[in-house]
């Protein structure tokens, strides 16, 4: 009996692996996912820009947790958020923004928090302006503003963060962002 | 079961019952002679002796006995002037004397005893001593062990010419009869390690011995653990090594391995060699072991746990890349993946089975057909095959565990692939305890790292100096966890 | 009962305090360490007569059936609470699966329930043994952490923090992280040596991880702490140690081996009480009670803060079997 018992356990266990891996078929391709770079937030739309397509992508919502289900709906693809190296704000976004971003996105901590007044992410243009700040923070013209830096600073007792301030030449400046009320 | 017969006091009788009890076989030789005016008999196995000793050595001193008042006056005559052989036990019993003359005994039998002589005087054809072929060294003995018992036991006492070393024969398999030698150091090896392994031994009910397979379950216990607990080797220094430490060794007469109990996991991944280096390359190569037997088991679940569920771990270069290599393939990474595991395993085994002159076939087979054509044709991605050949070679470093590699690294793969880096950490989580809970007769298999003993460190984490090495002392009986 | 050693002892202890730590939920500041430090410090002192009990010869059955039953539950809903914390957890630490609803849930709790099972099957000193090898790993995050803590961490903003309670919140706070408390007073009597010595280098062990883990997660989430749900996690998230390559998904297999170990710790408690309160269950102990932390845990899954709850039966667990003992004698002595 226990012979039996130990069998049925051992061909129940093989069948469960078998079928769930079948399932796997279709979380194994990594070529149909975007991988996001860079995306721009001006609190009613995100423009997006991503590493395998030269092309941009703008969905309309002010929730930034919902952009990965509405841009895999335009696209048909699912989209990868944690390689996001640069998000691009309005003055008057809100700080959720930036909370979705490092919880939900789950972005690193080196991304790169600026300010624009322009829709600047074209197709292209991200990795320009990725290198833009950094050449700028070794020149010492940019502050740190890291994700986990720029929250900080709204977080902290001043409410207030300094980030790069970009158009379309790239770091022209910065500018405070302030921790909406 | 041995035939525990007594032999008769008449000859002829003795004549016929071997002739019955061997059913005719041809290979059975029986010459009658008259020595020292006694009826006798010399019975042997054809091929099991040499002709030119026996005729030498045997017959003509025989022949040439002067008269004798019967058998015991002839037997004791022998024993006093004529040693014949210095290897002379006694038979009493058919079972014995029938195991005697297939292990290369000529045996004297005389009309009114009811006991015989039997001269050792092997000459059966055997393999010359060779290179170990599954143990490689640079600078180190190049001797392996072979197929006779004989043979292998003067290696050893070559190498450890002391008293304390003790070689107690015994004979196991109830129709193969296999003459065993269990080795050890008498004034080092644990009493009740030595004792339990007896017993174990007497538990064992085989009708053959032809591997050491046949051995080794006898010796571990019976619960599933994936890793041996009774090693094996092929080299009599590094039996020799080990025997000075205090273990047990078996040695079998037709295998070309000797088996050590206790096997701990750290002794995997020694080599002679390490002694032969510096204390500091010799520790920066072990640790290079550590990390190539990790990425045998794991380096192609974790690739498969990255691409499936965790791509932020990869940087965006990579990520990109990775995804353009994976764009002509047709299948999953998961089906790419098990695939290439798999093909890897057919090309092994036919590599190791195919007869030499095929063997070069293989390879041009395996690399050129398998490797190049199935990466052009989009089969299987280029860094999904490379992360397998990593894994592959990495394997290849620590060969004794290949078994435990490959099963483990499909079971990685397959709880990669189900549930990410998470289910590489329940797998994980499963063979640490596996091989945790692992011991053989109150020796845990993955001492000295756990429990922790430092004394054991300088031998296992790192390599400490020879002179070092020389003064501590150790025996494995500082690794025994029983009654404590 | 089979004997462990003095360190393996420790790091059984230490991995079952590991996990509530790793899962520590709300806002953390340096109240949280004094309060976690007085409460280890009224722990050692209460648990002083535990220790001379089993100096003396006692035993876990000193207490009589009454106790161990006791323990028993006691083991058995810190279990349900360590896997009730996984699932809370599980969303912020990238278990593939969290997302799919109770789906999900059962799927993550069954393959830790039958990892736990199966560690729990191969007995005490298999799980000391692997206890000892996880601990080590675990030693080797909380370096990670300190290191990087130090690093990118910002001094000044860690005195900037505020606790959302008071000195005594956070001090019952700090004993109800103790998941060792709860089988300490069983697994103590397992141990080969002096119980005093490994009673108070298993405390002292504790503290020092317990500060030095919290002092480094707050330095790395300090900046984020208000919108940390999880602030052991989030500062696991925020050591980077290097710019261009994220290694926090490593954290993820640190802590599903902790989890897996923490809930076995406690398994293994109840089932050894368990096989000695009824002896012919002492083969599916460990599956049974499984099942019942699994259950457990759903029940609590809707329950609110427990921190004084699970502090008071910390502090039972370490004073109920000496008490016990003193009155079974005293009314021994009066009865004869």
């Amino acid at each position: 009996m226990r012979r039996i018992r130990g069998i049925i356990v051992r061909q129940l266990l093989c069948g469960i692996c078998v079928l769930m891996l079948t399932g796997c078929g279709r979380a194994g391709h990594l070529q149909d996912k975007d991988i996001l770079c860079a995306a721009g937030f001006d609190g009613s739309s995100v423009t997006m820009e991503f590493y395998t397509d030269e092309k941009c992508l703008t969905v309309q919502t002010d929730d930034i947790s919902a952009v990965p289900a509405a841009a895999g709906i335009a696209t048909g693809r699912d989209l990868l958020t944690g390689h996001t190296s640069l998000i691009i704000l309005s003055r008057r976004s809100s700080m959720d923004a930036l909370v979705s971003a490092l919880k939900e996105w789950k972005v690193s901590p080196e991304c790169i928090i600026a300010v624009s007044d322009e829709q600047l992410l074209s197709g292209g243009e991200a990795q320009r302006l990725i290198g833009s700040v950094r050449r700028a923070q070794e020149q010492q013209l940019a502050p740190d503003c890291g994700i986990v830096t720029v929250l900080g600073g709204l977080l902290g007792i001043s409410h207030e963060a300094e980030v790069p301030l970009l158009d379309k030449n790239g770091f022209c400046g910065t500018v405070l962002l302030k921790r909406d009320t | 079961m041995p035939d525990q017969r007594p032999l008769s006091r008449e000859l002829d009788q003795n004549i016929d019952m071997i002739r019955r009890l061997s059913g005719g076989s041809s290979d059975v030789q029986i010459n009658r002679f008259t020595a020292g005016t006694v009826n006798c008999a010399l019975i042997s196995c054809d091929g099991m002796l040499s002709s030119q000793t026996l005729a030498e050595m045997v017959l003509g001193p025989l022949t040439g006995i002067p008269p004798q008042n019967g058998s015991q006056e002839l037997f004791g005559y022998i024993c006093r002037y004529t040693l014949l052989s210095t290897d002379r036990p006694t038979v009493t019993d058919y079972g014995t004397l029938f195991r005697l003359i297939h292990s290369g005994f000529a045996v004297l039998a005389a009309d009114g005893a009811d006991t015989a002589l039997a001269f050792g005087i092997q000459g059966y054809p055997t393999r010359s001593i060779q290179e170990p072929v599954g143990e490689g060294n640079i600078m180190g003995s190049h001797e392996g062990f072979t197929e006779s018992l004989r043979t292998n036991m003067s290696m050893l006492r070559r190498r450890l010419k002391t008293p304390e070393l003790v070689m107690d024969m015994t004979c196991k398999g109830s129709l193969s009869r296999t003459d065993m030698c269990i080795c050890y150091m008498k004034d080092r090896v644990p009493e009740e390690l030595l004792r339990d392994i007896r017993r174990s031994l007497e538990e064992m009910d085989s009708e053959c011995i032809l591997t050491t397979g046949y051995i080794r379950p006898f010796l571990e216990r019976r619960r599933f653990e994936l890793f041996n607990t009774a090693g094996t080797t092929e080299r009599p220094d590094v039996l020799s090594s080990k025997l000075a430490e205090g273990r047990v060794a078996l040695l079998t007469d037709g295998i070309p391995y000797a088996i050590t109990v206790p096997h701990l996991f750290c002794e995997s991944f020694q080599t002679l060699d390490d002694y032969a280096h510096k204390p500091i390359y010799a520790t920066f190569i072990r640790w290079l072991k550590y990390a190539a037997f990790i990425a045998a088991i794991l380096l192609p679940a974790v690739y498969l746990a990255i691409v499936m569920y965790h791509p932020e771990l990869l940087n965006s270069t990579l990520l990109v890349l990775l995804a353009e290599a994976e764009r002509e393939a047709p299948l999953s990474v998961v089906t790419e993946a098990f695939f290439a595991l798999l093909m890897y395993e057919v090309i092994r085994e036919a590599g190791v089975r195919l007869p030499k002159p095929t063997g070069g076939a293989v390879s041009i087979i395996s690399g050129l057909i398998i490797g190049d054509a199935a990466v052009r044709s989009g089969l299987i991605s280029t860094p999904l095959l490379t992360v397998t050949a990593l894994a592959v070679l990495g394997g290849m470093v620590v060969p004794e565990l290949d078994p435990q590699i490959t099963l483990l690294r499909l079971m990685f793969l397959i709880s990669g692939s189900l549930f990410g880096l998470f289910g590489i950490s329940l797998a994980a989580c499963v063979v640490l305890s596996n091989i945790c809970a692992t011991e053989t007769y109150g020796f845990p298999y993955t001492v000295p790292f756990s429990p922790f003993v430092r004394k054991g460190m300088g031998d296992s984490a790192i390599r400490t100096g020879m002179r070092k090495m020389l003064v501590r002392g150790f025996t494995v009986e500082d690794y025994n966890e029983k009654d404590k | 009962m089979k004997r462990i050693n003095e360190r393996s002892f420790t790091a059984l202890i230490l991995i079952a305090d590991a996990f509530p730590l790793l899962c520590i939920s709300g806002s953390i500041s340096l109240l949280t360490v004094l309060g976690v430090l007085t409460g280890m410090a009224a722990q050692t002192v209460i648990a002083l007569p535990l220790a001379g009990l089993y100096s003396s010869g006692g035993t876990i059955r000193s207490g009589g059936r009454l106790v161990q039953t006791v323990y028993l539950l006691i083991a058995t809903v810190w279990g349900a609470l360590l896997f009730d914390m996984l699932w809370r957890t599980s969303g912020a630490v990238y278990i593939p699966h969290e997302g799919s609803g109770k789906y999900g849930k059962l799927l993550i709790a069954g393959c830790i329930g039958a990892v736990c099972l199966y560690i729990a099957v191969s007995g005490l000193s298999g799980l000391a043994r692997a206890g000892a090898v996880t601990a080590v790993i675990g030693g080797a995050l909380l370096l990670e952490l300190v290191i990087c803590g130090v690093m990118q961490g910002d001094m000044q903003r860690i005195t900037e923090l505020h606790s959302t309670g008071g000195l005594a919140e956070e001090i019952y706070r700090g004993i109800a992280l103790g998941g060792g408390s709860g089988c300490l007073p069983v697994l103590l009597g397992s141990v080969r040596g002096a119980p005093l010595r490994s009673l108070l280098r298993t405390f002292m062990s504790r503290a020092l991880f317990a500060v030095i883990f919290l002092l480094s997660a707050e330095l790395l989430a300090a900046p984020v702490m208000a919108i940390s749900d999880f602030p052991a996690v989030m500062a696991a998230q925020l050591s980077q140690p290097f710019p261009s390559q994220r290694i926090d998904a490593l954290f993820m297999i640190v802590f599903s081996c902790i989890a897996v170990y923490s809930i076995t710790v406690q398994t293994v408690t109840a089932a050894l009480i368990a096989g000695e309160l009824i002896p012919s269950c002492k083969r599916y102990a460990p599956a049974v009670i499984l099942l019942l932390m699994t259950a457990g845990a759903v029940i609590l899954e809707h329950s609110g803060s427990t921190s004084p709850v699970i502090a008071g039966m910390n502090i039972i667990a370490l004073i109920l079997l000496p008490a016990a003992h003193i009155i079974r004698t005293k009314m021994r002595i009066e009865n004869a």
